[in-house]
């Protein structure tokens, strides 16, 4: 536990996987800017972390919806109060409406890739500028192949993964490390009720996405064995695949 | 019993959850209760995932959590900082909303009182989705509606409590051999002001004029130099996990006689004293993970009953211990504790001599247990409805007496349209 001291920017430190993992940073003696939409839920999120691991909090109100490249945008804000920081975790999902309307197609694309991939983009210029460091990006194994069930949620999630590939690739030699998360099924409200041998405590979601970044992981499935999961689906031939109820 | 669940995660959510859900609802910590408190076909609001800490202030040990927050995690931030808590019940894996729920009692309730009366304010969730905050100063009828009120005037939402300081994580015992159950009782009575905490352990298998006889155990808080430093307090982990297919012969009649004989080996005439840890001390059970499988499958009942203190209070016990040995029936495990009176509607302890005991489950055991209930009815006595399952509503009307009628108005008031009810509700009638 005897880690220098390092600071985190958690992004929708309000939801659930976020909350989980400012738990683990604070544990590990990070100090840290939680960022969400809830001033009162960020209020408590951050009372906890100091009565329980003694932590050193900010937050800051910030809604993904309003990201912009001009001058004054909310890193900067950030930078202000917290200095530079060695980590940022980008949490904003949302799985939106069974609905397929106009509304709801834009909204999740919006939420889970758009804005996303502008904050992406503002971050690890950022970094790079600066000392370096490292970015996880939350994504989903509903991003690794479309089904009929979640193919709107799925594509804006493939499309961060990519855009976080592409940002890994081009940010690689200046410094600036971005990894891919790839969440199965963990217990949070997305899951809850969901009757499934598969369910994995977020706690232990947190700890494995933390301990991954600073080992410096390109892309890690939480937990481990949906990468094989994953594998399997995506080499059923696109003959079969159609016809499946996935 | 198969319960649709609401899991909030964030505060705001537990008032839209409370305000648009159709059927009745109960709220559930962290599901320990032995009955049928926290369960409800209509459907159950977790507080699971609202467990946070709000504030607290180490100068003064006043702590404000959510009710998700367990007893344990209480302890694990307050210990070091050289807070107890005033009140600990036999598991600290139970939830601050619980606790005060059910207004639990410890060891020490003949000098400390029940959970309640540490309790500085409330914030309740109504029925009808409205916050409310109340104490023993402010919308006091609610506040002490729901200390003791099983949950039916709604979800606790946050709750701030009164610690108690401690100087070191250790605790002196001293145990005597009680021949029967009035030197037992005389044992209590005679220790009541030189102690922090006193509990017995009845033999249940003395007979005769020896009947009640056991080990009496009292303990006091170690000063910071004779005792365990704050810092190192921290328990080791469950070592031994109880298997979940734990053969339920190996805990029967003989064995236990044998358990009981062996507890009073090495205790002499003038006792023993040994010094000993907070959690072999308040937590024993939760020392073996999973302790509860040891019954078997089949679960079993825990049954906890009050005499009134009194000339009478040893014949009281002395004629339910009868009626239990006189049936086929034993218990593993018979604890006894002193009461001082407890505020709240529809809290447990009176003054007097409190026995829990735990009966492997089976229909037959009903009829022991009715017969003592009987019994109680007729000596003042009760029962403790955070351990009940199996109640007829009669019976608790004339225990818990007007107090209970009163309670009774107090939830129709606030919750008019029976949004909050449990199984045990049902059981027992509080909505009627």
């Amino acid at each position: 536990m005897n880690e220098p001291m390092k600071k985190a920017l958690v992004i929708a430190a309000t939801s659930s996987l976020g909350a989980a993992i400012c738990a683990v940073l604070a544990r590990r003696n990070y100090s840290l800017f939680l960022t969400g939409r809830d001033v009162t839920e960020l209020e408590i999120i951050a009372a906890d972390l100091r009565i329980r691991h003694n932590a050193n909090v900010l937050i800051g109100k910030f809604d993904l919806a309003y990201v912009t490249f001009s001058a004054g945008n909310f890193l900067e804000d950030v930078e202000e109060k917290f200095g530079s920081f060695d980590a940022a975790f980008l949490l904003a999902g949302d799985m939106g409406t069974a609905a397929h309307d106009e509304k709801n197609i834009e909204q999740v694309v919006k939420v889970n890739y758009l804005q996303p991939l502008k904050l992406l983009e503002l971050l690890a210029e950022k970094m790079a500028a600066g000392r370096g460091g490292s970015v996880a990006v939350i994504s989903s194994i509903a991003g690794d192949r479309g089904r009929q069930s979640n193919y709107v949620y799925g594509s804006a999630k493939a499309g961060l993964a990519a855009s976080a590939s592409g940002l890994r690739n081009k940010f690689s030699r200046r410094g600036v490390h971005i990894m891919t998360v790839k969440p199965g099924f963990i217990d949070t409200p997305m899951t809850y009720g969901m009757q499934s041998p598969l369910i994995y405590s977020r706690e232990k979601a947190a700890e494995t996405i933390v301990k991954a970044l600073r080992r410096k992981k390109d892309v890690v499935y939480v937990p481990f064995f949906w990468r094989y999961i994953m594998l399997i689906i995506i080499l059923i031939p696109e003959k079969i695949f159609k016809r499946m109820k996935l | 019993m198969e319960c649709p669940v609401y899991r909030p995660e964030k505060e705001r959510e537990v008032p839209v959850v409370m305000a648009s859900h159709g059927s009745a609802l109960v709220a559930r910590g962290m599901g320990r209760s032995y009955g049928d408190a926290s369960l409800n076909s209509g459907g159950i609001i977790s507080s699971e995932r609202l467990n946070r800490f709000i504030e607290f202030d180490a100068e003064k040990g006043v702590i404000t959590a959510e009710g998700g927050v367990s007893l344990a995690e209480i302890l694990d931030i307050a210990v070091v900082k050289g807070w107890f808590l005033p009140v600990v019940p036999g598991t600290k894996y139970a939830s601050l909303g619980g606790a005060i729920a059910c207004n639990i009692h410890g060891k020490n309730h003949y000098a400390k009182g029940d959970f309640a009366e540490y309790v500085l304010h409330l914030k309740l969730c109504l029925p009808n989705g409205e916050s409310l905050d109340c104490s023993a100063a402010k919308n006091a009828e609610i506040f002490w509606a729901t200390c003791g009120g099983m949950g039916m005037t709604g979800y606790i939402e946050r709750a701030t409590l009164q610690l108690i300081p401690i100087e070191s994580a250790s605790l002196g015992c001293w145990r005597v051999k009680a021949e029967n159950i009035e030197e037992m009782v005389a044992l209590f009575r005679e220790n009541a002001t030189n102690s922090d905490y006193m509990i017995g352990w009845i033999d249940h298998f003395a007979r005769g004029k020896n009947l009640g006889a056991g080990i009496f155990e009292k303990s006091n808080h170690c000063k910071l130099t004779d005792g365990l430093p704050l810092g190192k307090y921290r328990e080791k982990p469950p070592s031994f996990s109880v298997p979940k297919f734990f053969p339920a012969f190996t805990l029967n009649k003989y064995s236990m006689a044998l358990y009981n004989r062996a507890r009073f080996c090495g205790i002499g005439k003038k006792g023993a004293t040994m010094k000993r840890n907070f959690f072999e001390f308040f937590h024993p059970l939760d020392a073996l993970k999973n302790w509860n499988r040891m019954y078997g499958n089949n679960g079993f009942f825990q049954y906890q009953f009050i005499v009134p203190e009194g000339k009478n209070a040893a014949i009281d016990m002395r004629n339910i211990l009868q009626l239990i040995q006189d049936s086929e029936h034993f218990s593993f495990l018979a604890v006894i504790k002193y009461h001082r009176g407890g505020k709240g509607l529809m809290t447990f302890p009176i003054a007097g001599f409190s026995i829990a005991l735990d009966f492997p489950a089976g229909e037959k055991i009903l009829g022991l247990l009715d017969k003592i209930d009987e019994e109680l009815c007729r000596t003042g006595g009760r029962i403790y409805l955070a351990k009940d399952a199996r109640a007829k509503p009669g019976t608790i009307e004339k225990m818990y007496g007007k107090n209970f009628r009163e309670w009774k108005k107090i939830i129709k008031e606030i919750d008019p349209q029976n949004k909050m009810d449990s199984a045990m509700g049902k059981r027992l009638g509080f909505h009627e």
